[in-house]
């Protein structure tokens, strides 16, 4: 057959592969082989869960956007099919599982502090706390942990800004957030710690419900007293906005900081330069090669779907993986290469369709005031250990790293 | 080229802004507005880049436009499992 000259026939075997797998050691960078195989086999292969369900695994960067862009899948968990990611659920979290047109309703109650020209607007506070956390680390002895010091606080501080959090709680609001994206946490852990976050949260609404003041979690408020919002959904929807704006950035900051460290060259380059176009190409291929939300985008098929010869049916789940699809051959050339110089804004590190992520512009704005600013202010900075013992998030939805020690 | 937004898809993601901000802009409450309906040749890598980055498709370009868009991407044809 025509077939067999082409190339080698997989195994005629009925055994679907385990997912997620596992990254090699040796590569903590790079996506787990064995997706990397099935990508090269084909855009679409089924998988199998921890609870026995064979969800469909989207391996190529066009299909993952067909798919994510089509009105047909839902991301309620409650929709049968709906690819579950620990036996503990995680609990729906607001808009970001829910389906238009309640989605769109709540997003777009949140997005006005997330457009462009407010997000630049507060370059200046941005840039000034990691001035002040920079001074802070020189003026102090190496080695420091750069998560504690450096990579936590910033994305926290600005986010409690943006709502009207009290900094004061971030340990808080830090470990509980921990607990809540740890593969490993029982449902009573997980539910506990979305409860103490939760509680705190409904508190400070139902203060600003009484005394509004110029903030996020203000506005929020002024939808409940409007009757648009329950009391119970302006907390999910708070909930969702600290836990996504802190947890996804800081892990940015430090494993974009460890990927610059270990291909010094391209830390050259961005030590080196004086032009923001070059810092935010940088921060578009650290998205793009780094793939932190690398637990997958999960959907369920509401209605047939035809794509790539297969057919997705209603009631079948979906596993969309940024961290191949932002590694497909066929649209960045040498995918597993980190080049800062290359155009890697069409990547999906931030998903795609309606989903796609609120926060993007505020990421982006802090990832290029960070990394545009910490190897010009600290040139010397180095690991203080070796890779080997770097503790790598292996074990939580969001990837990154558990401590990153340096010195300078 | 001729440049059309439906306002009621977009999800303020701002990433048109960021790639054509001569033709786009956001209001209030980050909803994209069209500055520019028919942008000069100047711009066109910009609408390009805007409408292959719109996470919700609601900027539609004249139909010459569009195709060039879509084969920037790359679109793969479908091929049995083990097509390589
Ligand atoms: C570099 C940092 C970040 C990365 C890589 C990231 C990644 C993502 C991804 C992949 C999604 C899509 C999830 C899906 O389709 O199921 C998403 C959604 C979301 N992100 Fe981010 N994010 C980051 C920073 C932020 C920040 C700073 C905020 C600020 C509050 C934020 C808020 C959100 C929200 C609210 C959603 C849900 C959007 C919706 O469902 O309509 N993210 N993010
Ligand atoms: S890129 Fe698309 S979704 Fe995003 S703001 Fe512009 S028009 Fe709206």
């Amino acid at each position: 057959m025509a077939d067999t000259l082409a190339g080698p026939v997989p195994e005629a075997t009925d055994t679907v592969p385990e997912f997620p797998m596992s990254r090699e050691a040796r590569c903590p960078f790079d996506p787990p082989p064995a997706l990397k195989d099935l990508q090269a086999e084909a855009p679409l292969t089924k998988v199998r869960l921890w609870d026995g369900s064979e969800p469909w695994l989207v391996t190529r960067y066009t299909e993952q956007r067909a798919i994510l862009g089509d009105a047909r899948v839902s991301a309620d968990i409650d929709t049968p099919g709906y690819p579950n990611k620990a036996a503990s659920g995680g609990g729906k979290l607001s808009f970001i599982m829910m389906d238009d047109p309640e989605h769109a309703r709540l997003r777009r109650m949140a997005t006005a502090p997330f457009a462009i020209k407010r997000v630049e607007a507060m370059r200046p506070t941005v840039q000034k706390i990691v001035d002040d956390l920079i001074d802070d680390l020189l003026a102090g002895p190496g080695p420091v942990d750069l998560v504690d010091a450096f990579a936590l606080p910033i994305p926290s501080l600005v986010i409690c800004e943006l709502l009207g959090v009290p900094y004061d709680d971030h340990a808080m609001f830090q470990d509980n957030t921990k607990t809540m994206v740890r593969t490993t946490s029982t449902t009573e852990e997980r539910n506990a710690a979305t409860r103490v976050i939760g509680g705190y949260l409904g508190g400070l609404i139902g203060q600003r419900l009484a005394e509004p003041q110029d903030d996020l979690l203000s506005s929020i408020a002024g939808r409940v007293a409007a009757g648009e919002l329950t009391h119970g959904q302006a907390t999910e929807m708070a909930l969702l906005l600290l836990f996504a704006g802190h947890e996804t950035t800081a892990n940015m900051i430090a494993l974009g900081t460890l990927a610059l460290l270990q291909n010094p060259d391209q830390l050259a380059l961005l030590r080196e330069t004086d032009d923001p176009k070059v810092v935010a190409s940088a921060v578009e291929e650290l998205l793009r090669y780094l793939n932190i939300a690398h637990e997958g985008k999960r959907r369920a098929v509401t209605e047939d779907i035809e794509i790539a010869g297969q057919v997705l049916k209603a009631g079948d789940g979906v596993i969309l993986v940024n961290e191949i699809a932002n590694r497909d051959p066929e649209v960045f050339a040498d995918p597993d290469k980190l080049d800062i110089t290359r155009d890697a804004r069409r990547h999906v590190a931030f998903g795609f369709g309606i989903h796609q992520c609120l926060g993007q512009p505020l990421a982006r704005m802090e990832l290029q005031v960070v990394y545009g600013t910490l190897y010009k202010r600290i040139p010397t900075l180095k690991l203080a250990c070796a890779l080997e013992d770097v503790k790598f998030k292996h074990d939580a939805f969001i990837y990154g790293v558990h401590g990153l020690p340096v010195t300078w | 080229m001729k440049v059309e937004l439906e306002a009621d898809k977009c999800v303020a993601s701002g990433q048109c802004v960021l790639a054509a901000m001569d033709v786009f802009d956001q209001d209030d409450d980050g909803i994209a507005i069209l500055l520019e309906e028919k942008p000069g040749p100047e711009l066109l890598d910009d609408v390009k880049e805007a409408i292959a980055v719109c996470a919700a498709r609601p900027v539609r370009p004249a139909a010459a436009l569009q195709a060039a868009a879509v084969q920037r991407v790359g679109a793969r044809p479908a091929g049995p499992a083990h097509h390589v």
